[in-house]
């Protein structure tokens, strides 16, 4: 290992988070054993699809998890405090300073009622700024993300603006008191195509000139490439895969990797028509107890350890993989 | 939104304003020939003779052919000409007027007590959902939305009145005489709004809203007392408006209870008394009482949600 | 032979200064047997153009020509006959299956609507179409409520199925689903298409979705066809600029090569479209003409596909940044 100067600005050891429906019943884990260490600026994407539980992994990093669910970690640490022990008001104090968070639909995040300036001016004014400088510090952030007219889009209200625009003052929102760390739960899905790349070009601008650590969840992993430096992926509440993008979507360890990458459309323009590689099955059901690899029933190279043992994590490379076969010869995997 | 699109709404609104007025001055006038009483009998007094009635009957020009009758009512009504009241001898207007402000009054406060007290119980319900406190409201809300309401009233005044003494048995007296009256006329509509407000906010609770405000770090008070409050005020207004009326149904038999002079209890004398042209004149008011606070609370609504604007 | 003609089709929504032109003049064929992809951002006016397809939506202007047939003032009976040959399948199954029916119920009923076939004969076709699309026969009885969102989309395939269309209309069919179940979707779409030689009228934000089925595409924006050719063509020889940013932010296993357009801005309000083309606000080649003239379709010039724009990529032009 390199040594590296900068400490990372988010470590997160066996986070796992658990729904409790009865308390007659054992809690079903939603979120199992999770890792992550982000170094600032670092461009994060943790990929699954629906039910993977991704968007309980990026509620529990911001401490945001309410009953019937509840988390813990071996460690959590953001920025440099340590918050596995801590009570509400040591995560509050953390929310929007050091760590903050984006949503997918930026219409009903930001306040209907309230105007843009006023949700930034309160945003800001968390901390002891007098009302002249907060407004100041608003005009300023809807600069930096790329609002026009920003004292005009100061008294419009959200309903008033465009998908993008909201997106980009959602954006501004979360970087109100220059957090360390910024997660993104699906940042682009409710927008549309074009007005996606402008996002992800700003997201990626921030992260290069505020030095922020973005960590993206999404479903979408075409969208990858040029915006993640690393990437997570996650299955049934497990990370299945973890390592830099371009070796991931280069050479994929994980069986399940590989087959979502395949199943992605998008046919050259002069292949022949021809009918997609999918997933057969579908993923296990959280509430059953769980044993093995959570992906053995779909897994095409499934051995019958893999049903009865659960994978360890082990490196390839660069590359993080929870897989039994993982090692092996390429040839004789694929 | 523009300048011309307000108007359209303002004027789409005056007209229904106009148009709910028409139907109750209408709907007063056809009233008059099913009571069972004869006004100019009411007038002339129960020993007249025949000619003296008839005399009384001309008077009034109800010898007139029932469309022409019509016509002069409304001409009479445009002009706030409401007809004579005969059992106090004077013009029903005047008494209307002056009975008014009462009613006004006792309404407001009521509204207060219904507002402050319901969206105080159903915040707090809210923000502790399923714990004791949320469960005993709901429970007292139960009990008060299916008292009646003059039972309320006469229990307040034997307590607080009788027993302990603290508040007057009734009259006018400001502003110890209003308490009661506005605590039976407010407390199943603060039921109501306990529980609206109660649904509401719970939702509002669990959006995406509150989730970015906790996000951002806001303090959960000031995410309650900001946010939560005003994503639901909007309902909570909508469901004041419809109620109104019912508000102002119940103040006859609050102000007859507690001795409340205002248009309630008139009304309900009128009704005693057959005092057919006061009775007319106190529904005409009150509607018109019901249709401005209606309006008004349209305009808050207006104002509190830019989105339907 | 063409199957569907739309002539001129022009759309507006609300009174003025409100009004919003959905539709700005649309000419489309569909062939028979035929995947056409229309690709468009919101508000570019696809789902509705779909609706006036399905004449479920009037046009204030312009023809609907089925088969030859002129069938814009189709009324009564003879438009119910119409709408047994074009069938449509929506993006949320949810709502476009009734909740209290059951799988085989919602199948069978367009049949019992058109008084098709006795009852048995009715549910050994549902039955046979629900096999045909992958559901087990253990999911008959079954309420939409208990089966996944890839489940219900197939059922909606089936049900939109089982009066023989030879059209069938799909209002992004797979952008709700995930990754693993959406190829799952189009794989069954593929094999559907090929096998009942269908025409698809396929309506998509997605390009990585349209070049896996699409024989030809056409782009929208803002009420109007800007672009149309082949899904060769129009993926290698892009030749309007919207079209290349599309290409350029779609997410799919395959990328054109050369370099990353991102466009400024959102799409203008439809209520108010810039002048002359309605896409220069946000072109980085817009020229003075543009504002002037509104671009029409045409195949002259180099390119093979047609395009709606006074300064096409690829033309060899230079051009003033």
């Amino acid at each position: 290992m390199v040594s590296d100067p900068e400490p990372p600005v988010l470590v997160v050891q066996g986070l796992s988070t658990l729904l409790t429906m009865d308390r007659s019943l054992p809690p079903v884990p939603l979120v199992d054993r999770f890792d992550l260490t982000v170094k600032p600026g670092e461009r994060w994407a943790i990929v699954g699809e629906s039910g993977s539980g991704k968007s309980i992994t990026a509620r529990s990093i911001m401490g945001l998890i309410d009953p019937p669910l509840s988390f813990s970690a071996d460690r959590i640490e953001v920025d440099g405090v340590d918050l596995t022990h801590a009570g509400r008001d040591a995560w509050r104090e953390v929310r929007g300073t050091r760590i903050a968070m984006i949503l997918q639909d930026p219409l009903t995040a930001l306040s209907p009622v309230f105007t843009i300036g006023n949700q930034l001016v309160e945003t800001i004014r968390r901390g002891a700024v007098t009302a002249l400088d907060a407004r100041i510090r608003a005009l300023e952030l809807m600069r930096d993300v790329g609002l026009s007219e920003p004292e005009r889009r100061m008294a419009a209200y959200p309903h008033q603006l465009s998908g993008g625009m909201r997106q980009r003052v959602a954006i501004a929102l979360a970087l109100a008191s220059r957090p360390r760390v910024l997660i993104a739960d699906e940042p682009t899905t409710a927008l549309d195509v074009t007005v996606q790349a402008q996002i992800l070009r700003l997201l990626v601008g921030l992260s290069q000139d505020l030095r922020t650590a973005i960590i993206m969840i999404t479903h979408d992993i075409g969208i990858l490439p040029g915006f993640a430096d690393r990437i997570a992926v996650m299955y049934a509440g497990r990370v299945m895969e973890a390592g830099p993008v371009s070796d991931v979507l280069r050479a994929p360890q994980h069986p399940y990797t590989r087959a979502l990458l395949r199943a992605r459309p998008g046919r050259e323009p002069a292949a022949p028509r021809r009918r997609l590689p999918i997933i057969g099955g579908a993923p296990p059901d959280l509430l059953q107890p769980r044993r093995g690899c959570p992906f053995a029933a779909r897994c095409t190279l499934a051995l019958p350890v893999c049903s009865d043992v659960e994978p360890l994590t082990v490196a390839v490379g660069q590359i993080r993989v929870a897989c039994h076969l993982a090692g092996l010869p390429s040839e004789e995997v694929r | 939104m523009s300048l011309p699109v307000m108007l359209r709404r303002l004027a789409g609104r005056a007209a229904f304003i106009l148009l709910t007025l028409w139907f109750v001055v209408t709907l007063t006038f056809i009233l008059t020939f099913a009571v069972p009483t004869d006004p100019a009998r009411a007038i002339a007094g129960p020993k007249a003779t025949a000619v003296q009635l008839e005399k009384a009957r001309a008077a009034l020009g109800l010898d007139e052919p029932v469309p022409v009758q019509y016509a002069r009512y409304l001409a009479n009504v445009l002009r706030f000409d409401l007809g004579r009241s005969h059992s106090q001898r004077r013009p029903v207007a005047e008494i209307v007027l002056e009975r008014l402000p009462y009613t006004a009054l006792l309404a407001l406060s009521a509204i207060t007590v219904q507002l402050v007290l319901g969206g105080v119980l159903g915040l707090w319900s809210a923000v502790r959902a399923g714990g004791l406190m949320d469960r005993s409201v709901f429970l007292l809300s139960l009990v008060a939305v299916s008292l009646p309401q003059f039972w309320v009233g006469l229990l307040f005044l034997y307590l607080f009145g009788f027993k302990l003494g603290w508040l007057p048995l009734g009259g006018a007296a400001l502003p110890e005489g209003l308490v009661l009256p506005a605590l039976t006329l407010g407390l199943a509509g603060a039921a109501w709004t306990a529980r609206i407000v109660r649904s509401t906010a719970s939702e509002a609770l669990a959006s995406n809203t509150v989730l970015g405000l906790r996000g951002r770090g806001i303090a959960p008070r000031r995410i309650v007392l900001k946010h939560v409050v005003r994503l639901s005020a909007g309902p909570v207004l909508s469901v004041l408006a419809l109620d109104f009326g019912l508000l102002l149904g119940g103040a006859v038999l609050v102000e007859s209870v507690f001795g409340w002079p205002g248009i309630g209890k008139t009304a309900y004398q009128a009704l005693q008394q057959n005092d057919v042209p006061l009775l007319m004149g106190t529904v005409v008011v009150g509607s018109i009482f019901v249709l401005l606070i209606n309006a008004l609370l349209d305009v808050a609504r207006f104002a509190l949600d830019p989105r339907i604007r | 032979m063409k199957l569907l003609e739309l002539r001129g089709i022009r759309v507006g929504f609300g009174n003025a200064p409100q009004r919003v032109q959905a539709l700005r003049g649309v000419d489309l064929d569909i062939a028979a047997g035929e995947v056409l992809a229309l690709v468009g951002e919101s508000g570019s006016g696809k789902s509705t153009l779909a609706r006036v397809a399905m004449r479920l939506q009037h046009a204030d202007e312009g023809q609907v020509i089925y088969g030859g047939t002129d069938v814009t003032g189709l009324k009564g009976a003879r438009l119910r006959v119409m709408r047994q040959r074009i069938q449509m399948v929506f993006q949320d199954p949810h709502s476009s299956l009734d909740a209290r029916m059951t799988v085989a119920q919602a199948v069978e009923e367009p049949l019992a609507i058109h008084r098709i076939f006795r009852r048995a004969e009715r549910r050994a076709r549902a039955a046979d179409l629900l096999r045909k699309v992958g559901m087990s026969p253990g999911h008959d009885d079954k309420l939409p409520g208990s089966l996944s969102g890839g489940q219900l989309q197939r059922v909606a395939i089936a049900r939109s199925l089982i009066l023989s269309p030879a059209l069938l209309v799909c209002d992004e069919p797979v952008s709700a689903l995930d990754l693993s179940v959406q190829a799952q979707v189009l794989n069954l779409l593929l094999d559907l298409q090929e096998e009942r030689a269908l025409a698809l009228f396929f309506i998509t934000h997605d390009l990585s979705v349209v070049s896996e089925i699409a024989d030809r595409i056409a782009v929208m924006y803002l009420g109007r066809i800007v672009e149309i050719g082949t899904r060769r063509d129009m993926l290698t020889n892009p030749r309007h600029p919207y079209t290349v940013a599309l290409l350029s932010a779609a997410s799919g296993a395959w990328k054109p090569a050369g370099a990353e357009v991102v466009l400024d801005g959102d799409p203008p309000s439809p209520i108010n479209p810039p002048s002359g083309c309605a896409f220069r606000s946000r072109c980085w080649r817009a020229l003075p003409i543009c504002a002037e003239v509104d671009p029409v379709l045409s195949g002259a010039g180099t390119g093979a596909t047609h395009v709606a724009c006074h300064d096409p990529v690829g033309a060899g032009r230079t051009h003033p940044t």
